[in-house]
């Protein structure tokens, strides 16, 4: 892919000129900004953008299915099923580098909870439209995770903080009301070298706002700076600093691993970590001979899908998780010899004296030794640290050269909870009397027992700098817009130290600013803007001449080189790790009285995204459930407590309270309660305001991501949940076919001999196409190494102008995806395995949809596709009927003409919005397939391989998903779907589907199959 | 053989048949007792219950308007379930609409001269109904206002319809049924119409009447002309009975979902068809022969035959249901079995189990020539008979629909007030239409039936009058 290269900075989105003389850069937000309309310099000066009153009104069901997209053009630029009635004005002087319809890729990146993400921005006509992971960041490596692929909808979100606020009340203009601001805060801190003056940003990554911090705390040195993450890693510095003398973050290699034992770590589902984790760890499952495959093992409370992928999973209360890690280690120490009569004291007494099944112990016991060296222990976020001593010392003497360690980020690492609760004290005893929030939202997301939004109310004056208007916002004297990571000039750190520029793709929509440039406003005599800063911080010492080369190569790359850290070489203090285990409670099992709270991150992460509807209307990966949290419990655990889905519990833990409605989830540990964190916000905006309840009530400092001691008492009403998967069972049909890696290599076809036998039967009559010219696309997704994520899903929502619902109409099963994710159960519903399906559009040759549809409207492509003519559309939904798949979705309602201007402005011009009343379905990613059809046409030759990927296929961590020419000899889904594993589905119906499917291995130890 | 020798063979004595009409009867008691209906003067009866037929015509006219306002997403349809209520209806509708063709043209070419009494009223309840189906394929799609690009209409696109699609064959096969069925009505009506026009007093009625009539004066010339158009409207029309239902039916086989893909749905959809039909006949004509006094007319013989037909098609159709069982589970396809199963003991059993007691258990009672004769217990049961075929349309659509290949996308199906009063209404056009037919044409087809009178008979001779009724001639 090409990285488009800017040779003048000062240019790189630069306008076209409109005849008035103009200073300086000046981005542009829309064609509609460049005609410079009436329309839209009203839209700008209004209070509140168009549909205010829908925005102000309480969560109307219209507005809410309307609060995505449009269904006419913008500007003229779009196709749609109606015929645009605007106003088109064609470029004067077109801007150099611009071709109207083609997309321009700029490399940035973004971070979210103290993590960085590399990312490939495709702009249409200075529009971010999509992004994608960056190909060389080693985060993201190309792909990007369903977080990642939303933010692009937050940034034309239109309930984003427009205006700031002056104790509640919106104030303009916005530029002159920062600068207003910053200069009296400048003024406070300047009275006493900013004493009572305290800062409080999230674990920011970025080097640049680093050293502004620095800067501020050099210029006023008794203010102070305190940090929050309400999903932090606090738990594993403190677990590394105790036992291995500073603070490290541990990382599997899992090209060396070939085992894997995820202590409560869902390596795979949750955080930043998961993009480059999926990706290393699928590695090892995609293999044509079964020879690489690791094995994972999971001990977890909740279902995750770590432990849908794990070959052997243990059901256990995070509570337990350490007790079992101490009953392994004994096992290691005294069965096997493990740190060779030097056990840490404390280990060995516990042998044995433990409630843990012991033939899985010691069968993984005997497993972990086969595989000293080549094995790691991962654990999870929430686990107290002093287990993650003890994994630390575990995996220095197993894990060998399988687990690096890396130093934190931010050089100056502080933990976020302590960094808070200090913070908290100080408010309280009157020593900070001015706070100024640099984005977050501490308000809702601030342990319950440290009340911050009590310590605040309690100060003279607070400032906040965020996204969105939240609960913290209002809560704070002053608020000030914050530019969105896409429109603003930044950097950052990836978890191996690799920096990453950042780069806006547009200019702030509502005038925002950045904390680095409001740090510069306060310190600065003369302030600079984020690109000065930015500039100036890596420039350094250096000449300008000498820097630009580099700077240019920086920004067109996006990462600069060789700035990741070197893995440390690590000791462990034995006498540590004998302190850390003694320090080890062994807390009761969860019981009926006393159950145990997992507060799991979510798909909106901790809340912040709470406002994104792709987000919010995408199943969760393991529930299905989108839209409202719901409280998870095991079957038995249901049973033995009379609830059934959607009853409403009462979850309580002292005096606190909370309602939510139950979901059976197999897979749970028994008399566990799960729930996603950061559902039930109060003030975010539209789509997220009370959808789900909030959890932070119930999280209390100590207890990070579980919390004991918590009673259960059922609710006589429901609450209805929008799960878009009522059926768990896969009802004994060969659509995912797994088999063992022991039963593979027996019989390397069995999985062909899954389907049953099919008699061979050519189409009744001869197929109209022959399918001989190249390019015939195909696809095949490897079920062994698919996670079940879901980033395809979202990638294909963001890149196909996909609408959402709304939780109603998700209830309804109308949901518009056009690639779901099929999850089943196998096994006892106790204690099941999970196995996940992508069900894109099978683009089946003998499309059964094509028949039965009475105008023609979806027909077959020379090329092997299963075509959707939107226009020709009437809307009889036989097409749908007649699908073997259901892929296909209907525009039931109008989904997308009432949304405003800045709405609009996110869809991609080169797909279709469709109307209401017309089928959709998945194209293949048509646009990309013409558009790199067109660059081979234009030089004669055929599209070569990897030059056409689907957008599932681009966002996919695991590389699941291949599509491809499978005519072209050299093409990897011709390769793939020649492997033994693979398999189409429905194969008795004489479909002959062009995606199809490579089955799952999974890699259980034998001494554990009985 | 000879036509001589023919004749030669003795007369084989005929069991003495029930007569086709009650009561002393001739031509003008029969032109009486039909015509009188819409010579009356509007009761008050009538108008309310036309009244009550318009309110839900106009509930029906208004959730189409909501719906082609708002979109099909007001009806209950979802993802798996494409199709609900309103192709339920569609064929529901369909098949009560098989009844009146074939009492007209299949019972006409097979010389049943009992139809003559009913013929018109199934007629008219064939084309109302038919109106009522076609309906529903018309609002159900997802935008109503480029519906008929179903047609194959020249146009500047330069496009054609699907013709693989059955449900482009059902556009060709309803609207022709639908055609054939209206003409082959109106012809039959024409000697009718004369009559009333001939006796009409009003000069809007004599001018409606005659413009109607198309100048009949019931010359030797009219008849033979008029015969000969109603024998080749009547063979034209037969097939038509076969074919209209068997292509609404293509719409299910052809396609390959489990449950719908079955060879047997052609002649088990007619037969449903033809099942449902007379139920419907008899739930009308039972009141109407009471309100408007035809009983002499439509006697017990007529609606002892019809129950009997009911109890044939009943045991075709419950032969059918149970093939279908027997096939999914010889053809030992799982998608297959696993929708029959689902379907008997599934979310979906109390429809299951409906259609099966309605369609299968009820009319056994017809076995009983009492109750072929009991006017309260046809009622019931032709009501029940109507219900049980609804569901049974209601199983195959819905069911199947929700329970496909990919247990991952099976769903349940629920319908809205919307579908609710979409369907009831549709009852309303059905009645307005319908009282308007009772209202103002000849609701019996005079001419035929006088034509069955012992006095149209060459040879007949007036017999001492307590006889007539009793005896008739060869």
């Amino acid at each position: 892919m090409s990285l488009l290269s800017n040779h003048d900075h000062d240019h790189e989105m630069a306008v076209p000129a409109s005849g008035e003389a103009r200073t300086g850069r000046r981005y542009w937000r829309s064609l509609d900004e460049l005609s410079d309309t009436p329309q839209f310099r009203e839209f700008l000066e209004r209070e509140f953008p168009s549909h205010a009153s829908e925005m102000i009104s309480p969560f109307t069901r219209r507005a809410f299915l309307n609060l995505m997209g449009a269904s006419v053009a913008l500007a003229g630029a779009l196709t749609g099923c109606r015929r645009p009635e605007q106003r088109i004005l064609p470029y004067a002087r077109r801007p150099e580098d611009l071709v109207p319809g083609v997309p321009q890729r700029y490399a940035t990146s973004v971070e979210r909870g103290g993590n960085a993400i590399g990312i490939l921005a495709t702009c249409f006509e200075g529009r971010p439209v999509k992004l994608e992971g960056h190909p060389q960041h080693p985060v993201s490596q190309g792909a990007l995770d369903m977080i990642g692929q939303a933010l692009v909808l937050e940034l034309y979100d239109p309930d984003r903080s427009i205006r700031p606020l002056e104790k509640g009340l919106p104030v303009a203009p916005v530029a002159e009301v920062i600068k207003r601001q910053a200069a009296a805060l400048a003024a406070r801190l300047r009275a006493a070298d900013g004493e009572g003056v305290a800062f409080l940003s999230g674990l920011a990554t970025s080097p640049l706002l680093a050293s502004q911090r620095g800067r501020l705390l050099e210029r006023f040195p008794r203010a102070s700076w305190h940090v929050w993450e309400p999903l932090n890693e606090d738990h594993v510095y403190a677990g590394t600093s105790s036992v291995l003398g500073r603070p490290l973050r541990p990382a599997v290699d899992f090209s060396r691993a070939d085992l894997v034992l995820a202590l409560d770590a869902d390596f795979l589902g949750r955080g930043v970590g998961a993009l480059a984790d999926t990706r290393a760890f699928s590695a090892r499952r995609r293999t044509e001979d079964s020879q690489s495959l690791n094995r994972l093992y999971a001990v977890e409370g909740a279902m995750t899908l770590t432990g849908m992928m794990a070959d052997h999973r243990l059901r256990l209360a995070p509570s337990q998780v350490e007790a079992f890690t101490l009953a392994l280690a004994a096992e290691l120490a005294s069965e096997h010899g493990l740190w060779a009569g030097q056990a840490p004291a404390g280990v060995l007494a516990i042998h044995r004296a433990h409630r843990f099944d012991a033939r899985w112990i010691a069968a993984l016991a005997r497993d972990l030794m086969a595989h000293r060296g080549r094995c790691a222990i991962m654990v999870g976020q929430g686990q107290p640290a002093s287990l993650h001593a003890l994994a630390a010392a575990l995996n220095v003497e197993l894990a060998g050269p399988c687990v690096q360690y890396r130093p934190p980020v931010d050089a100056s690492h502080v933990g976020a909870g302590d960094s808070l609760a200090a913070l908290v004290e100080s408010m309280r005893a009157g020593r900070v009397r001015e706070l100024v929030i640099l984005g977050g939202n501490p308000v809702f997301d601030a342990p319950a027992d440290l009340d911050f939004s009590g310590a605040l109310a309690g100060i003279e004056a607070s400032f906040h700098l965020g996204l969105e208007v939240n609960e913290t916002a209002l809560a704070c004297d002053f608020h000030l817009p914050e530019a969105h990571p896409l429109e603003s000039w930044g950097d950052t750190r990836a978890a191996d130290g690799t920096i990453a520029l950042q780069q806006p793709l547009i200019e702030p929509l509502y005038g925002g600013t950045t904390a680095a440039e409001l740090i510069s406003m306060v310190i600065d005599d003369t302030p600079r803007s984020g690109y000065e800063l930015l500039r100036a911080h890596y420039r350094g010492a250096r000449e300008e001449a000498a820097f630009e080369p580099d700077w240019a190569e920086w920004l067109r790359e996006g990462i600069i080189p060789e700035s990741a850290f070197e893995p440390e070489a690590v000791q462990v203090d034995p006498a540590a790790v004998a302190a850390a285990i003694t320090g080890v409670s062994s807390p009761a099992p969860p019981s009926r009285t006393k159950l145990e709270l997992v507060f799991l991150p979510s798909k909106i992460h901790d809340g912040r995204h709470a406002n994104n509807g792709w987000l919010q209307e995408v199943p969760d990966p393991v529930t299905k459930l989108a839209w409202d949290n719901a409280a998870l419990v095991s079957p038995e655990t249901a049973r033995a407590l009379g609830l059934d889905n959607e009853r409403v519990v009462r979850l309580s833990a002292g005096e606190v309270m909370v309602e939510l409605p139950v979901w059976i989830q197999p897979g749970m540990a028994d008399w566990v309660v799960a729930a996603p964190l950061g559902y039930g916000r109060r003030e975010v905006g539209r789509i997220g305001n009370q959808v789900g309840t909030d959890l932070y009530p119930l999280r209390r400092s100590d207890t990070p991501l579980f919390r004991s001691g918590v009673a259960l008492s059922v609710g006589r009403d429901s609450r209805p949940l929008a799960c878009t998967q009522d059926h768990w069972s896969m009802e004994d049909r060969d659509l995912v076919r797994e088999a063992s890696a022991e039963d593979y290599q027996k019989d390397p076809h069995l999985f062909e001999h899954m389907g049953g036998h099919i008699p061979e039967h050519g189409p009744l009559w001869q197929p109209p196409l022959d399918y001989a010219e190249r390019p015939q696309w195909g696809m095949a997704i490897d079920l062994s190494t698919c996670t079940g994520c879901q980033a395809c899903v979202v990638a294909c929502q963001a890149e196909n102008n996909i609408p959402i619902v709304g939780s109603e109409q998700v209830r309804n099963g109308r949901e518009m995806h056009w690639l779901r994710v099929d999850r089943y159960y196998v096994g006892e519903p106790e204690s099941p395995q999970a196995v996940v399906q992508p069900m894109p559009c099978q683009h089946c040759e003998t499309a059964p949809c094509e028949q039965v549809c009475p105008v023609a409207a979806t027909t077959h492509s020379p090329d092997g596709m299963n075509e959707m003519t939107y226009n020709r559309c009437i809307g009889t939904r036989y097409c749908a009927n007649n699908c073997p798949f259901k892929v296909r979705r209907f525009n039931f309602f109008d989904y997308t003409s009432e949304a405003s201007d800045i709405e609009k402005m996110r869809h991609r011009p080169d797909v279709t919005v469709r109307m209401r009343g017309v089928m959709e379905k998945c194209s293949f990613c048509i646009q990309r397939i013409s558009r790199a059809g067109i660059a081979a046409r234009k030089q004669g030759r055929p599209i070569a391989e990897g030059e056409m990927v689907t957008a599932c296929q681009q966002g996919c961590p695991a590389d699941a998903i291949v599509f491809g020419d499978l005519l072209d000899p050299e093409s990897r889904v011709r390769q793939l779907k020649q492997w033994p594993r693979h398999y189409g589905l429905l194969a008795s119906r004489n479909l002959r589907p062009r995606v199809t499917y490579l089955g799952r291995l999974r890699n259980p130890n034998p001494e554990l199959v009985s | 053989m000879s036509i001589a020798a023919d004749t030669r063979l003795p007369q084989i004595p005929r069991p003495q048949e029930e007569p086709l009409t009650e009561g002393r009867q001739d031509f003008h008691s029969i032109t009486e007792s039909v015509c009188r209906i819409t010579e009356y003067k509007t009761n008050r009866i009538w108008l309310a219950a036309f009244g009550f037929a318009v309110f839900w015509l106009m509930v029906m006219v208004s959730m189409i308007a909501y719906l082609v306002w708002t979109g099909v997403g007001v009806w209950g349809l979802n993802n798996p379930v494409g199709w609900g209520w309103d192709i339920v209806n569609f064929v529901f509708w369909v098949g009560i609409g098989h009844a009146g063709t074939l009492i007209s043209a299949i019972l006409f070419l097979f010389r049943q001269k009992w139809r003559t009494s009913i013929n018109r009223f199934a007629e008219a309840m064939t084309i109302f109904a038919v109106m009522c189906a076609g309906i529903f394929p018309a609002v159900h799609v997802g935008r109503v206002w480029v519906a008929y690009w179903l047609f194959p209409l020249p146009n500047q696109m330069g496009l054609w319809p699907q013709f693989r699609s059955p449900l482009l064959w059902d556009v060709f096969a309803v609207s022709t049924y639908a055609t054939v069925s209206a003409i082959f009505w109106y012809v039959g009506m024409v000697p009718d119409l004369a009559t009333l026009r001939d006796r009409a007093t009003s000069r809007i009625r004599k001018i409606a009447y005659g413009v109607f009539a198309l100048g009949w004066r019931g010359s030797n010339r009219h008849w033979n002309h008029y015969e000969a158009a109603y024998l080749l409207l009547a063979g034209l029309s037969t097939p038509l009975v076969i074919s209209v239902h068997s292509v609404v039916s293509f719409d299910f086989a052809v396609s390959v979902v489990p449950g719908w893909h079955t060879t047997i749905f052609p002649p088990y959809f007619v037969a449903g068809a033809v099942f449902s039909g007379f139920a419907m006949v008899l739930t009308l004509i039972i009141p109407a022969r009471e309100w408007f006094n035809f009983k002499h007319l439509v006697t017990l013989r007529h609606i002892d035959n019809m129950t009997k037909i009911i109890l044939a098609t009943s045991l075709i159709v419950g032969y059918a249901y149970g093939i279908e069982l027997f096939v999914a589970w010889y053809g030992g396809d799982p998608y297959e079995m696993a929708i029959f199963k689902l379907r008997a003991t599934g979310p979906y059993a109390w429809a299951y189990w409906t259609m099966v007691f309605c369609n299968v258990v009820v009319p056994q009672v017809f076995w009983l020539p009492w109750a072929r004769r009991s006017i309260p217990l046809i009622l019931v049961a032709s009501v029940l008979i109507n219900v049980g075929m609804w569901f049974e349309r209601f199983v195959i659509v819905v069911t199947s629909l929700a329970n496909d290949y990919l247990p991952s996308s099976w769903g349940y199906y629920s319908p809205t007030i919307v579908d609710i009063l979409t369907f009831i209404g549709s009852f309303g056009l059905f009645f307005t239409f319908f009282l308007l037919f009772l209202r103002f044409l000849p609701i019996i087809a005079m001419a035929e039936v006088k034509a069955i009178l012992p006095q149209a008979n060459p040879h007949h001779h007036e017999p001492p009058a307590a006889a007539i009724g009793e005896e008739r001639h060869g």
